[in-house]
């Protein structure tokens, strides 16, 4: 009995152990973290892994989910245009950039919509309250809104593909996270698309982006000690003030 | 391009642009005796800055620059603190006032189509009052801003027959010490509602309302200003934790140094030269605020924040 359950041990742990490596090098990310410094300009994320030779892939960085509160614009009296309403959006991520290959780049949006990925899986998902009239208009505002801060995008012909062979094929593509990009735990999904649009696979990690140096010193100072925080800025701003002032002094008028 | 990150509005930003912002609403701070939050904070957030982190951080870098504008005006004998405590303490009773009617405008309905039309109004009146005011002025030669009508106005009887006649000297006038304190009150009031220091607002009314020399206006002005600010940067850095210090460095590197050359372009221009140049921008901002309620916007929808 004993022997009996040993084998089953071993042949589990053999398991767990083969699946474990191929869904942490089914792709590879690098950088493994991200750290935001004082330079920090938004920064180049490298995804690369094997597929099938047939299929596809699509390359996604996702945040997590956020609560956030927008204004809408409506026109008034036929005039003028002003604020009509507030809405909450629940459950819509922080961030989502997609990037797809050449085949899967002009495919028509009904059968894009078949995988139900992109904008639409978003849509499905996030709920707007109060409930307005037309939720498809106000999710695309949104999105035009998410997509001129970069925090939204579908990025066409961005997967390449090389040492293509009868069986598989390598793929990598360069994802540009943006400057605006917060803190915090990305999911890196992986999809492998099979020529009849299909989900053959999906694949996920995840990218720790983490605040360091001195934008974190002052992250902690204006939400650990505020009052301190203001009031060090003040100082340091009426001492810039007075140097400069002193600085002028000596060097006179215009006359 | 060197890059900076701004660790609380959560973005990076061009530090040199940056600068230069900071130097050119310096300029106008150190010419007119304005804070340019009218200006600065449009402008932060076309650049990509959260508005209440824009607004939170420009008031911090007010903080700097109208030291350095009322230290210059100061030392030019620009300064009537007398007249600028009196000033400050309404503004501070006003800006109280004012917060309060926020809250029952909002609970009300459409506070933003107040606040937007109360902008526009305010700014086309005193613009366009400046304007041809100072106009007419060049016109018949006159350098400084000229009195009353020799005629006593209803306006100058009612001054004279208030309590508390003090005399302001700086200023050159004499009036009842309750005459700026509630001025102070209604800037206040205007400025809570509008989401800005006042400054555009107070200095007309200094001009017109307590007939002070417009160069004494200017450094009274930044000196009001000062303080002012100092209060909202620590409120907002404590209740609202939106005082972003870096963006507030960049911008005070390039305001100090304007306000500085700001002092003295302003004090190489008439009187009447500095309203019409003021009164020409604040028509330009009005314009652009019409503007923004009368096209359609690309986005319908914006971030909520702030007011």
């Amino acid at each position: 009995m004993m022997k009996k359950i040993s084998t089953l041990l071993f042949i589990l742990c053999i398991i767990t152990f083969f699946w474990g490596v191929k869904n942490s090098w089914s792709f590879l990310h690098n950088p493994r973290e991200i750290y935001i410094n004082t330079t920090f300009n938004g920064a180049d994320l490298y995804v690369s892994g094997e597929i099938k030779n047939k299929d596809s892939v699509i390359v996604t960085v996702i945040g997590s989910d956020k609560e956030e509160k927008f204004k809408l614009k409506g026109r008034v009296w036929g005039i003028f245009w002003m604020t009509v309403g507030h809405y909450r959006f629940e459950g819509a991520p922080s961030i989502y950039l997609m990037y797809l290959p050449k085949e899967l780049s002009h495919i028509s949006i009904k059968q894009f919509d078949q995988l139900n990925l992109g904008y639409k899986e978003i849509y499905n998902k996030v709920k707007i309250s109060p409930a307005p009239k037309n939720k498809k208009e106000l999710f695309n505002e949104f999105l035009k809104l998410k997509q001129k801060d970069r925090l939204y995008g579908i990025y066409k012909d961005k997967v390449e593909y090389s040492n293509i062979n009868s069986e598989i094929k390598k793929y990598h593509t360069v994802i540009k996270l943006p400057s605006k990009i917060l803190p915090g735990i990305y999911t890196i999904k992986v999809y492998e698309v099979s020529p009849d649009l299909r989900l053959v696979k999906v694949d996920r990690d995840n990218l720790n982006i983490k605040l360091t140096g001195f934008p974190a010193f002052i992250s902690n100072m204006a939400y650990n000690h505020s009052l301190l925080y203001g009031i060090l800025a003040v100082i340091i701003a009426i001492l810039a003030g007075v140097f400069m002032g002193m600085v002028f002094k000596d060097r006179g008028g215009a006359h | 391009m060197l890059y900076m990150y701004l660790p609380i509005a959560g973005n990076s930003v061009n530090v040199l642009l940056i600068v230069g912002l900071g130097v050119f609403v310096g300029l106008l701070s150190g010419i007119f005796g304005v804070g340019g939050g009218f200006l600065m904070t449009p402008l932060l957030i076309m650049f990509g800055i959260p508005p209440t982190v824009a607004a939170a951080s420009d008031s911090n870098q007010i903080v700097g620059a109208s030291t350095s504008g009322t230290l210059a005006h100061y030392r030019l004998g620009n300064v009537d603190i007398k007249m600028g405590m009196l000033l400050l303490i309404g503004g501070v009773i006003g800006g109280d006032i004012g917060v309060h009617v926020i809250k029952i405008l909002k609970a009300l309905g459409n506070a933003d189509f107040l606040i937007n039309i109360t902008y526009v109004v305010m700014l086309g009146f005193v613009g366009g009052y400046m304007f041809i005011e100072s106009l007419q002025s060049l016109k018949g030669g006159s350098v400084q801003t000229k009195p009353a009508s020799s005629k006593e106005s209803l306006y100058v009887k009612l001054m004279k027959s208030l309590p508390f006649q003090t005399d302001f000297q700086k200023s050159g006038v004499r009036m009842s010490a309750l005459v700026p304190l509630f001025l102070g009150v209604f800037v206040g009031i205007l400025a809570a509602i509008m989401g800005v220091g006042g400054g555009f607002i107070m200095v007309p009314v200094m001009v017109y309302l307590l007939r002070m020399p417009m160069h004494v206006v200017v450094g009274t002005s930044l000196f009001q200003i000062l303080f002012t600010c100092i209060n909202v940067t620590i409120m907002q850095a404590y209740s609202n934790h939106t005082v972003d210090f870096v963006l507030a460095v960049l911008l005070l590197l390039g305001s100090t140094i304007g306000a500085q050359f700001g002092t003295r372009i302003g004090k190489n221009l008439k009187g009447d030269q500095l309203k019409i140049i003021l009164a020409s921008i604040v028509l330009l901002v009005m314009l652009k605020m019409l503007y923004g309620l009368l096209a359609r916007p690309d986005i319908l929808l914006s971030y909520a924040g702030g007011h």
